[in-house]
């Protein structure tokens, strides 16, 4: 999984976790505020996503906590999750770049 | 029904060790936020997911080594039902008081289950270089049994047999060995093996008096020995402390009831031109198997790997 590009529920999930721990309801919530409220992720998927975040070691269980009689596991990004988000996060961004130069050039009326 | 309710039913439908490690978890985050029905559907076609993704091994969670650990074990055990219809055989001569005058080619591979009988014995001894050896060698005089002994039955018929002891070969060699085995199953595993495979050999032995009933019970004759074959491993298995591995571990044990299972409905489906050609046939009662072993054991978690995530 470290070569092709992320899909988007794992860059989401990876994204939310980079600012620190987060139990899975956290999470639901930040990756919709980060997505402004594009992407909603729901339980069935962000645990299967989850379950293979954890076993590729990108991320990991913080701790646990017990509120109001229910459990609560908070997940964190591990330093190879982080690594491989910083790739992505690069690889976005000379796409990004690219597509920018290309349609500054197309507005301004030239060529790329 | 409240929504409580509601959501452990979907979520029963997660596997176990799943919903062991999430479920709760899983509760608390349907419950917190504002779900409705395309969660439930969103549960449900994950808990599908999931448990497609188990069957072919993608989600690692088997210990390829330690399956092989258990088939090196009692493989060899199980092996040794294959003896029974010689062992019927041989009783045969004995009670007629002619077994000096029996030919060998009522029991062409009376060769093989002897060689398996050594290799059972040398793994309980831990004897796992020779035991090794053994079975390979009991392998190859199976095939040549098989290729050049005309009196000797089908080759179809032996699938099972060839690739539980394929497996078993493969499993001495490479793997942790029957000591790793023994410490995931204990000596009651192995006890459920045994029984297992002498409770196969007794309805095989027995199967030919079916023949006084109706064709309709003839097929009672397999299907109790491959029942008895695959419960005796399947027990036996339970006891390995990773369900998943425990589980992969009795699907190869129970090869020669799968082979059989697969020949029977292949047949049934296809009829006579299931053996027109051989290559296909040879092609199809070995491959499928293979391919359902190696699947469950991950060999498509590779392919998944380089998927983009």
């Amino acid at each position: 999984m470290t070569d092709g590009a992320l899909r988007e529920p794992t860059f989401l999930v990876l994204t939310a976790l980079a600012a620190g721990p987060q139990h899975g309801y956290g999470i639901l919530l930040d990756v919709e505020q980060i997505s402004t409220g594009r992407v909603r992720l729901r339980a069935g998927t962000l645990y299967a996503a989850l379950d293979r975040l954890v076993a590729d070691d990108w991320v990991a269980v913080d701790r646990e906590e017990v509120v109001d009689g229910r459990l609560r596991r908070y997940y964190r990004l591990t330093d190879q999750g982080a690594a491989r988000l910083a790739t992505e996060v690069d690889r976005l961004r000379v796409t990004t770049r690219a597509a920018e130069t290309r349609l500054r050039a197309r507005f301004s009326g030239g060529t790329a | 029904m409240n929504k409580e309710r509601r959501y452990r039913r979907l979520l029963a439908l997660y596997p176990r060790d799943h919903r062991d490690q999430h479920g709760e978890e899983m509760l608390g985050v349907l419950l917190d936020g504002d779900a409705g029905w395309r969660d439930g559907l969103n549960l449900v076609g994950g808990a599908i997911a999931l448990h497609t993704r188990r069957v072919f091994g993608l989600d690692g969670g088997v210990r390829l080594r330690d399956v092989m650990a258990v088939v090196s074990l009692l493989g060899p055990i199980v092996m040794l039902a294959g003896a029974s219809a010689d062992l019927h055989e041989i009783a045969w001569w004995i009670k007629a008081d002619s077994f000096a005058e029996m030919p060998f080619e009522q029991v062409p591979d009376a060769p093989v289950w002897a060689a398996w009988l050594v290799v059972a014995t040398l793994v309980l001894f831990a004897q796992r270089r020779a035991a090794a050896v053994s079975a390979w060698m009991a392998i190859i005089l199976h095939l040549l049994l098989m290729s050049f002994l005309s009196s000797y039955s089908s080759t179809y018929t032996n699938a099972g047999w060839l690739l539980l002891g394929g497996f078993t070969a493969i499993s001495l060699t490479w793997s942790a060995g029957p000591a790793r085995g023994k410490e995931m199953v204990g000596r009651r595993g192995v006890l459920f093996a045994f029984a297992g495979a002498a409770v196969a050999a007794l309805f095989l032995a027995f199967s030919p008096r079916l023949t006084a009933f109706p064709p309709a019970f003839w097929i009672l004759g397999p299907v109790l020995t491959y029942g008895a074959l695959t419960l005796g491993g399947y027990l036996a298995c339970r006891r390995v402390p990773n369900r998943r591995t425990g589980r992969r571990a009795a699907f190869v044990l129970a090869l020669p009831a799968v082979a059989y299972l697969l020949q029977y409905v292949l047949v049934a489906l296809v009829g006579p031109p299931m053996y027109w050609v051989p290559v296909v046939t040879n092609a199809v009662f070995y491959g499928i198997p293979v391919l359902l072993v190696l699947a469950g054991n991950g060999i498509l978690r590779p392919v998944r790997t380089r998927l983009p995530s």
